[in-house]
């Protein structure tokens, strides 16, 4: 291909991040500090930390429709709707335009995403849990999957980095299958969590109610231009306060103090480029969007960390003689095995206690039910694997009334007053990697950029749909053996994307010919290249996974580092 | 604990007779409402939410962000009804008061409103039961312009009058910021304090 880089641009660099999120973030911070000139490529907009979060400090009564979207601008972004909360004035800032973005459903796939330097970072829902040695070994107990070619001692070190930088508000328990981060001080259960907390600990022996665990920074120490959480839980609008851990407040500042890093937004990256001789990636095509320039760019190393889908269709679209089905796809799992978590199962309830009681400020996390089914791989269910619970409570406001037909003046007045307590209970369970479900590439259908579009065709099965049942009775049980009152249970309708933790199209494993990363996430048969966004899982557990993607990329980051400092990649 | 006053000291500036509403003739054009619904809505809101020592619906404006909605939101499905409910419910008025709807006193309206919210807990229900369904599944198994429908659509129309009234002001700047408690960077948590302490619930 034409190479039309301009000529002042420098075009070698000792290694190339495609991504801003969580896990680009942390790869530029990490390289940087290692003293390598990194290329950090950014297919959206550029996002200043503050300066570019312009609804930080807007209420409802800010907006003419309250935060609602007009009905011509809600056609844009259909798809980015279906969570049900991204597409409000606040936020849909951050949420691509499905008519410029569209993607293809052989089944219905919730493809959730945003556009911009920072990523999913700025919106992400901050929850932040290690996994276990359970979750590492669970593939080669039950079979399902292939086997994780590292084991949880070989994160520990990568998790206390990670945490330390981060910020994690939380409180250790010292639980085997949900092992204690590096903690700042937990936020305070209210009064009615704290009765629920009461009430299992009562009446269970197998459960307990604990704090989120939240990436909301707590306590004395101090970071970086950062301070802590302000209780005002408006973080999805990004944070004028730096409360919350995101790729802009953190690590893409960190990585610019080094004077390493080159920070390009506005540039696609759609395929990584092959040299057959050398038996590595030589650099990147890229498209400028905004002087519609193809460009390349060449580095001694790649990260993928776009985001488990746009890095699973830039390997896909890298074909060359050696990787005709995609860089690295000798196993033909490059694309298959996608994992989400299932939830939207839970029970609902009231508290007829504390009355007299109410809180002060606006917790952005709650409490958490770890996992307590078919724990160390037993198996114990007539399903494997196993759940959490995320939930809180909260006094109701006006919209307890929407459900009434009373008017007038005491409706006025009463509904100036809290309403009762309610506790919602919202179940998050493991899927199992099926290698049926899978994204390809559309060459038909293509994008704005003459890129071809992706193609999902993703379902959870039987397993999922067992581990739901259970779900939902073992939430009732719960709550009604607290002691709430009108304890109702739910099983809503829930598609694969929509809990925004895709992963699994490039997982890592032992053997080449099953999997597409080693134990370090590099490709197996082009170690230069490094896949650590959630493409490289090979198994979903039950926890938010996005600490685990940070832990990932701090540590493959550093093996890269190693081997650039030994030589090791001798391309260019 | 400061904040735990911020009501107190707001409230006396509420105390105003000024807000007693007496129906005088907005000003603004409705973008969506026809004919007479603008009338029949500010009725409707006036009633559901009257001004007290606080002040009412009216005189947020309420009526004209109902007519917004409607105008800019609200799917073309919502608008059908909306338009479709508020005809039958002029006809139910004009029926009942032998009048045309823009002479209908507040007293009358809220009469007629009575009839259709003062009901038994058992009729609420299946009302919220019935109006869950789209309009066409009603036609299907009541048929068309069968008394279900009618019924359908008349509560409709003003379960969202109703809806919009309790939306639009409760989150109004002025019930946000200086009825209920306003707090807007809390800079702390406290899970469990006195309610006595923070007075009306938070607004946001």
């Amino acid at each position: 291909m034409a190479d039309n880089n301009s000529a002042e641009e420098k075009q070698n660099f000792d290694v190339i991040v495609i991504g801003t999120g969580v896990t680009g973030g942390w790869a530029a911070k990490e390289l940087c500090e290692n003293g390598l000139n990194t290329l950090v490529l950014e297919r959206g907009r550029m996002v200043e930390h503050i300066t570019d979060y312009p609804t930080m400090y807007d209420d409802p009564w800010d907006y003419e429709f309250k935060g609602e979207l007009k009905r011509e601008e809600a056609k844009n972004q259909l798809k980015q709707a279906r969570t049900g909360y991204t597409i409000k004035e606040p936020s849909k800032h951050w949420f691509v335009d499905d008519l410029k973005h569209p993607y293809n459903e052989t089944k219905r796939f919730d493809w959730i995403r945003g556009y911009h330097v920072g990523g999913k970072s700025l919106m992400w829902a901050r929850m932040s849990f290690r996994w276990s040695e359970m979750d590492f070994e669970a593939n080669l107990k039950d079979g399902h999957g292939v086997d994780w070619p590292i084991r949880y001692q070989d994160l520990v070190p990568w998790y206390e980095k990670v945490e330390k930088f981060v910020g994690i508000s939380g409180k250790s328990e010292g639980l085997s299958q949900l092992p204690d981060s590096i903690f700042t001080p937990p936020m305070e259960l209210n009064c009615v969590e704290k009765d629920f907390q009461d009430g299992i600990t009562q009446n269970f022996d197998d459960r307990m109610v604990i704090h989120g665990r939240v990436a909301n920074l707590t306590g004395d120490e101090s970071r970086e231009g950062r301070s802590n959480c302000q209780y005002r839980n408006r973080c999805i609008r990004g944070c004028p306060f730096g409360g919350y851990f995101s790729s802009n407040s953190s690590t893409l500042p960190a990585a610019k103090r080094t004077g390493n890093m080159t920070l390009r937004p506005n540039s696609i990256v759609h395929e990584i480029i092959y040299d057959e001789e050398q038996k590595l990636a030589i650099g990147v095509r890229v498209i400028d969007t905004i002087t519609h320039e193809n460009l390349e760019f060449y580095a001694k190393i790649i990260f993928c960390c776009a985001g488990t889908m746009p890095t699973t269709g830039i390997l896909l679209k890298s074909k060359s003689k050696r990787f005709p089905n995609g860089l690295g796809n000798d196993s033909g799992e490059l694309g298959h095995n996608i994992m989400d978590h299932h939830f939207k199962v839970g029970a609902t309830a009231i508290s007829e206690n504390h009355e007299e009681d109410y809180y002060k400020g606006r917790k952005p996390t709650g409490f958490f039910v770890p996992r307590f089914r078919n724990l160390d791989n037993k198996k114990e269910m007539n399903f494997v694997r196993g759940y959490g619970m995320q939930g809180g409570a909260s006094r109701t406001d006006w919209r307890r009334a929407v459900g009434e037909m009373s008017y007038g003046k005491e409706l006025k007045e009463k509904l100036l007053k809290p309403g009762e307590w309610e506790i919602g209970i919202n179940c998050f369970g493991e899927c199992l990697p099926y290698h049926e479900n899978k994204v390809t590439l559309n060459n038909e259908k293509l994008d704005e950029w003459g890129l071809p579009t992706l193609t999902f065709d993703v379902e959870y099965k039987e397993n999922e749909k067992l581990m739901r049942e259970d779900a939902e009775k073992q939430a009732v049980a719960m709550l009604e053996a607290a002691g709430f009152k009108n304890v109702k249970g739910y099983q809503e309708p829930c598609f694969p994307g929509n809990g925004i933790h895709e992963m699994g199209t490039a997982r890592m494993g032992r053997d080449p010919k099953t999997s597409v990363l080693n134990e370090n996430n590099q490709i197996h048969a082009v170690p230069n290249v490094y896949v650590t966004d959630g493409a490289c899982m090979a198994s979903s557990a039950s926890q938010n996974p996005s600490l685990t993607y940070m832990t990932l990329t701090a540590r493959a980051a550093n093996h890269a580092a190693k081997q650039f400092k030994e030589n090791k990649f001798k391309n260019i | 604990m400061s904040l735990a006053l911020g009501y107190t000291l707001a409230a006396p500036t509420l105390f105003s007779t000024l807000y007693s509403c007496t129906s005088e003739p907005e000003t603004w054009q409705p973008l969506f409402f026809i004919k007479s619904q603008k009338y029949i809505v500010t009725q409707l809101a006036d009633i559901i939410l009257p001004p007290t020592e606080i002040v009412g619906a009216v005189d947020l404006n309420i009526p004209e962000f109902i007519d917004k909605m409607y105008a800019d939101v609200a799917s073309e499905e919502a608008m059908d009804i909306f338009k479709k409910g508020g005809d039958l419910f002029e006809k139910s008025f004009v029926e009942r008061f032998n009048k045309d709807s823009a002479s209908g006193s507040k007293e009358e309206y809220n009469e007629l409103l009575d009839t259709y919210f003062r009901i038994s807990d058992e009729s609420q229900e299946k009302i919220f039961q019935l109006t869950k369904f789209d309009e066409q599944e009603v036609i299907d198994q009541y048929g068309l312009n069968s008394k279900k429908q009618e019924a359908y659509l008349i509560y409709k129309f003003l379960l969202s009058v109703r809806y919009h009234s309790l939306y639009g002001f409760y989150t109004s700047e002025k019930i946000g910021e200086e009825v209920l408690s306003y707090d807007p960077i809390p800079g702390t948590y406290k899970g469990c304090i006195p309610l006595s302490e923070v007075g009306n619930a938070w607004s946001l």
